[in-house]
């Protein structure tokens, strides 16, 4: 496996996506390369980065409910 | 229940037998969710907020429909998605993008100018980098990393092969990855 195969499997790697015989070439290569170990924590710091997005939060005081103009005191209870 | 995506088996079932509340509880529970996705897809809060009402009554409109083959939150993001991407892909949002309101700028033109100030250079950076992404490759990422969906669920909302899904979110992690370098530890 080369450098360029390995990272292709980082993202499925991460997500634990990739078949067992996969998998395992995928560490063999990373057990003897010191670089795609480097680049992995790098791909892993990325995808943290995103996961760690503040979730977007609707603008409160709107209902959503077709034909609905002002919002229940419902639509404005604290979220996630 | 807000914010919760496990078991909607009661609340499908209150749906279809036209429980009054139970259109409300859904939107409570998936307007935040729905927004997000719009908000990430369109860059802009006024659009995102207009396309998240535009779902909600589709989903009034086809509830009696929904056959519960897929979760009740696929079935959202999947019209979410598919609503976002027919807009980006309009004529009339071309002609917006083809001039000085880039996606980019919108990406971060949704606070006030004093919120903006306080907004971290990683946020900000974040922002930018997922709308720079070829639409494509953000709405995969979008639903994986941010929404949190498995590559099963975003093949059945955006109709792909997983082979495409892992493809297309592998390249967009790539590019955020060159983007971000600079913030990583």
């Amino acid at each position: 496996m080369t450098c360029h195969e390995a990272r292709e499997l980082f993202s499925a790697l991460i997500d634990d996506a990739l078949g067992g015989k996969e998998r395992a070439v995928l560490d063999a290569h990373l057990a003897t390369c010191a670089d795609c170990g480097r680049e992995l924590q790098r791909f892993r710091d990325t995808v943290a980065l995103l996961r760690a997005v503040e979730p977007a939060r609707a603008p409160a005081g709107r209902d959503r409910r077709p034909g609905r103009g002002a919002c229940s005191a419902r639509c404005s209870s604290p979220g996630r | 229940m807000e914010g919760r995506i496990g078991d909607d088996s009661h609340l499908v079932e209150r749906l279809r037998q036209g429980d009054p509340r139970a259109f409300e509880d859904l939107v409570i529970a998936y307007q935040h969710r729905v927004f997000g996705v719009a908000l990430r897809m369109l860059g802009s809060r006024a659009e995102a907020e207009d396309l998240a009402q535009e779902v909600f009554v589709r989903v009034h409109a086809a509830i009696a429909e929904f056959r519960g083959d897929a979760k009740l939150s696929t079935w959202l993001y999947t019209i979410a998605s598919r609503l976002c991407l027919n807009r980006l892909a309009s004529s009339e949002r071309r002609m917006v993008r083809e001039g000085e309101e880039t996606l980019t700028r919108l990406a971060s033109s949704h606070a006030s100018p004093a919120a903006e100030l306080e907004r971290s250079e990683l946020e900000a950076a974040l922002h930018r980098a997922i709308a720079e992404l070829p639409e494509e490759r953000r709405i995969v990422v979008v639903l994986r990393d941010l929404e949190g969906l498995s590559y099963e669920e975003i093949a059945a909302a955006l109709e792909l092969e997983l082979g495409t899904v892992r493809s297309r979110l592998h390249r967009a992690r790539m590019d955020l990855r060159e983007k971000l370098e600079r913030f990583l530890p």
